[in-house]
């Protein structure tokens, strides 16, 4: 895959919701770029739309105007199934609410990316294994998820979505769900991962000291991303 | 992990349960094998013999009284069989047997009309040689006059459409008539009775009351016709006539005869059997009848004749090998017989299984013809 | 495509996890399938039970010859069997006899002639038999000697050799055993009541002398002008006897039991479409509880195709999991179905024998194919709907809601138009028995398209009422409903279906008792009936003289009797002949042609005949002359159709003349049954006392009362019905296990509501109420929907099967308790069901109920 400059691109697009019958606006008419290996962030209050502008990037949702690009190639004009097949392959996602399987355990949880992307065998047994080891959780591979505490559940959530060497990793609110201490740990796993892998990260959040860890960072305002790093 | 295969083993034994319930049950849904029974076998000879007469002394015979059937005895055939030629010089032989046999209890009067102790059946064969074909047929029946019956004063059995009356003055019209082969014929006696054995009384073995009543018409002059499958052959010839009845069985170590009947061209008749024994050996019980050209007959002895065979033929329906080709010496009489059959298979086989058939007689300067049975092969 | 390990797993510990649904699940499809089974066995059953109580003992006979006296003489079978070149004949004689130790269980005396075929393997087929030739003369030679099959022999307790007693013409006789029939595993029909004797022992057993029941030709080679001489030459030297062919009688009663097992297919299939649901609402839950993981997968990659295939194959495996499990407990059914079948077989169509037990390969294979094909297409709209699972913050639930209201006017008027075609099919065209089984499922389909718009109406109603009287909470029970059709949709449409089966065979059944109790009123008016229990083929009776002992008796008035004989026929099958005197034991009720009742015969010239209304109606077309011909000891002769009388006693075709005319063309001068008034002032236990000692006890006969007939009458009819009763009991269980697998899913899908509620303070008890008021009124609404489907369905059962199937017109009963019993029922059903999310929402800690995005 040839890494050009920018990674994922916002070209001119709008996004907004129905509930019932009223239009609730996210964005409009916003062009962003987000660079290649680089730590981006999306700050904004709590509802305001940020999980949203994540969707766009993975492909789960599409813009209502304008387009995604990633690596100058349209995401949003794909079909569904496309969009979807992209993201098993280029996309990872760490949820705050972890969202592991509760009926795999963890290292079933992180063999899954693999699986899907058939990848299977010893070679994904190893790679599984070096990233429980890079997240610590050597001891806790055949445990299941509801036993682990909340740090221990967003460790494997990491390396799960790290596992099958995506472009981009995706982050909503990964601390969102846990307390301070844990908070430090996981963004430090988290993005010396990235970096060690050169990954795109981009990260939405509501707490602002993530600003200095970030390469660049955003604010959604006015319906409009504005650039604050 | 581990709780997992034992869940998924429980699921599969349960499952198999099921399954062999399933299969348990739609058993019933396959066929057994096709068995069948026979009657003869059912009739078979072990039967208590205390309430039947046995043949123990030798009796006056009254003609035609005894030509009728005589139920104090379990057992009695009235056997026909013949050489006939049809207006192109074809041959055939015929086979009419009646067999008649008690079944040992009484039974009392007021009863059912189909009410009977006695079962009859019979045996009918054609012989075809110029087409090389045999035909038999059985008939089995309850001894009920509608269906099965004897005359008790003169000659006269029937089933059903087969049926031997008597004709006139010692003349007898046999009908017989089976999946479009039939025969018409009226016989007539060229020559008196002739008793065998002891003055008729012919002992089968050592013990008292093995032994039956026996005589033959050794000839008599036939015409008639014989219809098979739509064609009719006028036909003439000579025929010959057993009536034997008794109550008895083999002895335990004679396993059956060789029986032959031979009407030579010089108007002298000849009967033979030989009571073969299961060592192989001929029993001296065997015996025979030379009757000469004016009805004069003698008793022939084991010592009187000798049977050699000289050829054996395989049937190819039951694998059984039966001797096919004699030669039968009389010394007394200076006659050196070699009988040998018009057709080979001539084997009957439905209850029981023996060969009867034709056979052609030539010897020096004689010829002839007759029949000859064998059993227990 | 196959999914991948991982996915099958995350299947796979799903069902384990929640077992109580998976079982549910399991269970409802066992359940259709096994009673799918169940019917299917008992179907094969009767028509195998037909097949057997009348072939002949000989496979290859073409016609029989009968007589319309007691026996046919022995005579024509010898001047036959000349006739036809000693072969193709055989006489049989088959008559019934009793054994003391089986009372209710008929025997059959088969006497044969061994030598009639040339073996005796053709009248055993294939079959091995112990018999020694010592056996063999018995059987021929001694007044008493009998073949019997293993399984008479076992069920005597005895051995080859042994002898037993039975009753023969009032008579008993020693029979000895001296051959076994050996069944194997064969079907057990056909040697299993009968006991084989000589022709010979026969006659004498049976008092048949001079006389054989019946002879067997094989007449496959002759051309039908042969035929026709051999029929000219009966009907000239014997006239009473009559040459049919053997598959006329047969093909006569095939027609009976199609319209019965019809019956029993469309129960069944019945019961599959309430299992339907029931398999929908179970799966479907399997798959709302999985919503959210299904987003996690979504969002992780895995394509929507994906998670339908693995949908897809999960209901493959269970289908065929269950289906074998639904496979092994029909098979046990089976055994239970046989026997109510047989039961009703005996009652209704006068069809006795021992009942078979088979099950061809061919049926399971069907059942399973079924339980597959239920599975995979109740999983079809919930897999569907699961391709459209969105990942994780995509979905919106008022979303989706919205967007099935949209459909629900299309829904109401395709649901309508079924209806209505179903209502025309059904009621308002004359069509066959099969159309108007599609006819009724197109009703009952088209209505569940209906309910969504009902249920909608019935929601703001009940929204309107409650407002003023209600709290707060019972409120948001209200507009729960209202606001969540889609998911209430198919709880209530699986409900309301097994309601309306359910109220529908109420009213069938309680129609069809009133119907009968009012004809039993009005046919059996005397007080005492005495009959002999004798069956009417066996052509037994009481003798004449009897009637003037009865009736010297003090007390005794308006002494009347009738006679019964079996008529075969070769257009009509095996019928029935009743001829009445004065004074009937049964007056007729009469419900076309004749004005009056049976004394009015009378006033009719020429001979005439009532007919019964199944066999008129089944004979219509026939019949329509006015006339018909039955064989008589003259020849056949020319009745004149006088009227149309109500008869529920039998299925089989009913005839009835005046004993005047009885005499005059049939040679039979016995009695079947005689009944009598008591004169005031007399003690009726008296008078019983005095009948019984003036007949003599050889005689197999019944005294009752007037009231003891009532009663067996409807000791019958529950025993009939008892197949009807047992499919309302399963509409029942399938009703309630499918509500409970529905509403368990609708409630636990409502954790984070429920959690919301109680971290506002609402305590434990009081959602408890809240969910019991929900299911309630679920229980409730689907109640009163139900009443119009399970009217509609009532009113095509009774007045439309009933009369097609059966030829019977039955009064339409309906009692507001059925209408309060359907709802009450429903509302149990429902609240039952709530109990277990009840439960489980009393356990749930508030934060784990929030906790969602």
């Amino acid at each position: 895959m040839i890494r050009e400059h920018n990674c994922v691109q916002f070209e001119s697009l709008s996004k907004s919701y129905f509930d019932g019958d009223k239009e609730i606006k996210i964005v409009e008419d916003i062009s962003v770029s987000f660079p290649n290996g680089k730590t981006t962030l999306i700050l904004g209050r709590s509802g305001c739309g940020k999980s949203t502008l994540l969707n766009l990037i993975s492909g789960v949702d599409v813009p209502s105007k304008g387009r995604v690009l990633v690596n100058n190639s349209s995401l949003s004009d794909l079909s569904e199934n496309e969009r979807t097949l992209f993201r098993r392959k280029h996309v990872g996602i760490i949820f705050q609410f972890f969202y592991l399987i509760p009926s795999l355990t963890v290292l079933e949880n992180i063999l899954f990316p693999l699986e899907l992307n058939n990848i299977s065998g010893n070679k994904s047994r190893k790679l599984a294994h070096e990233f429980l080891q890079k997240v610590d959780l050597n001891d806790k591979a055949d445990v299941f998820p509801d036993t682990l505490s909340g740090g221990e559940q967003q460790r494997a959530a990491i390396a799960r979505a790290i596992v099958h060497d995506p472009q981009i990793i995706i982050a909503d609110e990964p601390t969102g769900n846990l307390d301070s201490k844990t908070r430090d740990q996981i963004i430090n796993i988290l993005l010396n991962l990235v970096s060690d892998k050169n990954k795109t990260l981009i990260l939405a959040t509501h707490s602002e000291d993530l600003i200095d860890l970030s390469d660049n960072a955003y604010l959604i305002e006015n319906l409009k991303l504005k650039k604050i790093k | 992990m581990r709780s997992k295969i034992i869940y998924s083993i429980l699921v599969i034994l349960v499952l198999t349960l099921f399954i062999l319930i399933i299969l348990n049950k739609s058993e019933n849904y396959l066929q057994s094998d096709f068995k069948t029974i026979n009657i003869s076998k059912v009739l078979s000879n072990d039967i208590d013999k205390t309430v039947f007469q046995r043949a123990t002394k030798p009796i006056k015979f009254y003609f035609p009284k005894d030509h009728g059937s005589h139920p104090e005895y379990q057992t009695e055939w009235w056997y026909f069989t013949g050489n006939l030629r049809d207006t192109d010089n074809n041959r055939f032989g015929y086979q009419l047997t009646f067999f008649r046999r008690a079944l040992g209890s009484k039974i009392s009067n007021d009863n059912s009309a189909w009410r009977s102790n006695e079962v009859y059946f019979a045996h009918f064969a054609i012989t075809d040689v110029k087409n090389e074909k045999y035909y038999s047929f059985e008939k089995w029946s309850r001894a009920v006059p509608k269906l099965a019956g004897s005359d008790s004063g003169n000659l006269g059995v029937w089933i059903d459409d087969w049926r031997v009356t008597a004709y006139l003055d010692k003349g007898y019209l046999l009908e017989s008539n089976s999946e479009n082969k039939s025969i018409s014929l009226i016989l007539k006696q060229a020559k008196k009775e002739v008793l065998n054995g002891n003055k008729g009384l012919s002992q089968k073995s050592m013990e008292p009351g093995n032994a039956s009543y026996y005589y033959s018409i050794t000839r008599l002059n036939t015409t008639g016709k014989i219809i098979i499958d739509g064609r009719e052959y006028v036909v003439e010839g000579l025929s010959w006539f057993d009536h034997e009845w008794s109550t008895s069985v083999l002895a335990p170590n004679q396993t059956g005869w060789d029986w032959f009947s031979i009407q030579l061209g010089d108007n002298t008749d000849i009967m033979i059997y030989v009571l073969r024994l299961k060592d192989g050996s001929v029993d001296p019980f065997s015996s025979g009848t030379f009757v000469d050209n004016l009805g004069n007959a003698e008793h022939l002895s084991s010592s009187d004749f000798y049977v050699n065979i000289k050829d054996y033929w395989k049937s190819p329906k039951t694998n059984i090998k039966y001797p096919s080709k004699w030669n039968i010496t009389i010394p007394k009489h200076s006659l050196t017989l070699d009988v040998e059959p018009v057709l080979n298979n001539q084997e009957f086989s439905h209850s029981f299984t023996y060969w009867e058939g034709a056979v052609r007689v030539s010897g020096g300067n004689i010829s002839g013809e007759g029949y000859v049975e064998l059993t227990g092969y | 495509m196959i999914p991948k390990k991982s996915l099958f797993k995350i299947s796979f510990n799903h069902y384990l996890k929640h077992k109580i649904q998976s079982i549910l699940l399991i269970l409802g499809i066992s359940l259709g399938v096994a009673v799918i089974v169940a019917i299917d066995i008992a179907n094969i059953n009767a028509r195998k039970s037909f097949d057997k109580s009348l072939r002949s003992i000989s496979g290859k006979t073409t016609h029989n010859i009968y007589s319309s006296t007691a026996g046919l003489s022995e005579d024509l079978y010898f001047s036959l069997r000349k006739i036809l070149g000693y072969k193709n004949i055989i006489p049989i004689i088959e008559e019934p006899v009793y054994l003391k130790q089986f009372p209710a269980q008929q025997f059959k005396i088969i006497g044969i002639d061994p030598f009639s075929e040339n073996s005796l393997l053709s009248f055993f087929g294939s079959h091995d038999i112990r018999l020694d030739s010592r056996s063999f003369e018995l059987f021929l030679t001694e007044p008493n000697g009998a073949i019997i099959s293993d399984q008479l022999l076992s069920k005597l307790d005895l051995q080859l050799g042994g002898s037993f007693f039975l009753n023969s013409n009032s008579t008993q006789r020693e029979i000895k055993i001296v051959g076994v029939i050996e069944s194997g595993n064969q079907d057990t029909l056909a040697f299993s009541n009968k006991i084989l004797v000589d022709i010979a022992t026969a006659q004498e057993l049976v008092d048949y002398k001079g006389r054989l029941s019946r002879i067997d030709l094989n007449l496959k080679s002759y051309s039908k002008d042969k035929i026709d001489e051999i029929k000219n030459f009966i009907n000239s030297k014997y006239p009473e006897s009559y040459l049919i062919r053997s598959d006329a009688v047969a093909k006569q009663s095939k027609k009976l039991t199609k319209s019965f097992e019809l019956n029993l297919t469309a129960l069944s299939l019945m019961t599959l479409l309430i299992a339907f649901f029931l398999i929908y609402n179970s799966f479907n839950y399997s798959l709302v509880v999985r919503r959210p993981l299904f987003s996690i997968l979504r969002s992780i990659g895995v394509t929507s195709k994906e998670i339908f295939y693995l949908i897809l194959t999960e209901a493959l495996i269970i289908g065929a999991v269950s289906s074998v499990i639904g496979l092994a407990l029909g098979i046990i059914l089976g055994e239970f179905s046989v026997r109510l079948v047989s039961n009703t077989l005996s009652n209704i169509y006068s069809v006795f024998g021992q009942t078979t037990f088979e099950i061809s390969p061919l049926s399971l294979l069907k059942a399973v194919a079924i339980g597959i094909t239920a599975v995979f297409s109740a999983a079809i709209i919930p897999s569907l709907e699961a391709r459209f699972i969105g990942p994780v913050s995509l979905s919106s639930r008022s979303y989706f809601n919205l967007s099935f209201m949209r459909f629900v006017p299309y829904l109401f008027l395709t649901g309508a138009f079924m209806v209505s075609l179903g209502l025309y099919i059904t009621v308002f065209s004359v069509s066959s028995i099969q159309i108007t089984f599609i006819g009724l499922f197109f009703i009952i389909i088209g209505y569940t398209l209906l309910l969504p718009a009902l249920m909608v109406i019935l929601g703001r109603i009940l929204n309107r009422f409650a407002r003023p009287f209600l709290g707060k909470i019972y409120l948001i029970a209200c507009r729960n409903y209202t606001g969540s059709i889609d998911k209430n949709y198919i709880a209530t449409a699986s409900l309301t279906i097994a309601v309306a089966v359910f109220l529908s065979m109420t009213v069938l059944i309680e129609s069809f008792r009133s119907t009968l109790t009012l004809w039993l009123e009005n046919t059996f008016a005397s007080d005492v009936f005495i009959s002999v229990t004798d069956r009417p083929s066996e052509n037994k009776g009481l003798d004449f003289s009897l009637l003037q002992k009865i009736n010297s008796i003090d007390g005794v008035k308006n002494i009347g009797y009738s006679r019964k004989i079996e008529l075969i026929t070769d257009g009509y099958g095996k019928l029935n002949l009743i001829a009445l005197s004065e004074n009937p034991p049964i007056n007729p009720q009469i419900i076309s042609g004749l004005i009056g009742d049976f004394k009015d015969l009378d006033r009719l010239e020429g001979d005439t005949v009532l007919l019964s209304e199944s066999f008129n109606n089944r004979y219509k077309e026939r019949l329509k002359d006015g006339y018909l011909f039955i064989p008589t000891k003259k020849g056949k002769h020319r009745f004149i159709i006088a009227g149309v009388f109500s008869d529920f006693a039998t299925q089989r075709g009913t005839l009835i003349v005046k004993h005047d005319l009885f005499q005059k063309f049939w040679d039979d001068n016995k009695i079947t049954s005689i009944s009598l008034d008591v004169s005031p002032g007399f003690e009726i236990g008296n008078i019983l006392r005095n009948i019984r000692s003036k007949i003599p006890e050889s005689y197999n006969y019944r005294l009752s009362t007037n009231r003891d007939l009532k009663e067996s009458a409807h000791k019958i009819f529950n025993q009939t019905f008892a197949i009807t009763n047992a499919m309302r009991i399963i509409a029942f269980l399938v009703a309630f296990f499918g509500i409970l697998g529905a509403l368990v899913a609708l409630e636990l899908s409502r954790k984070k509501e429920i959690g919301v509620l109680r971290s506002l303070g609402v305590k434990v008890s009081e959602v408890k109420n809240l969910i019991f008021f929900e299911t309630g009124i679920i229980g409730l609404l689907s109640g009163i929907l139900s009443i119009p489907l399970g009217l509609i369905m009532a009113y095509i059962l009774v007045n439309v099967i009933s009369l097609k199937s059966f030829g019977w017109t039955i009064g339409f009963l309906i009692k507001p308790i059925y209408l309060i019993e359907a709802v009450f029922i429903s509302l149990l059903a429902a609240m039952l069901a709530g109990i277990y999310p009840s439960k489980v929402f009393s356990k749930i800690r508030i934060s784990e109920a929030i906790r969602e995005e």
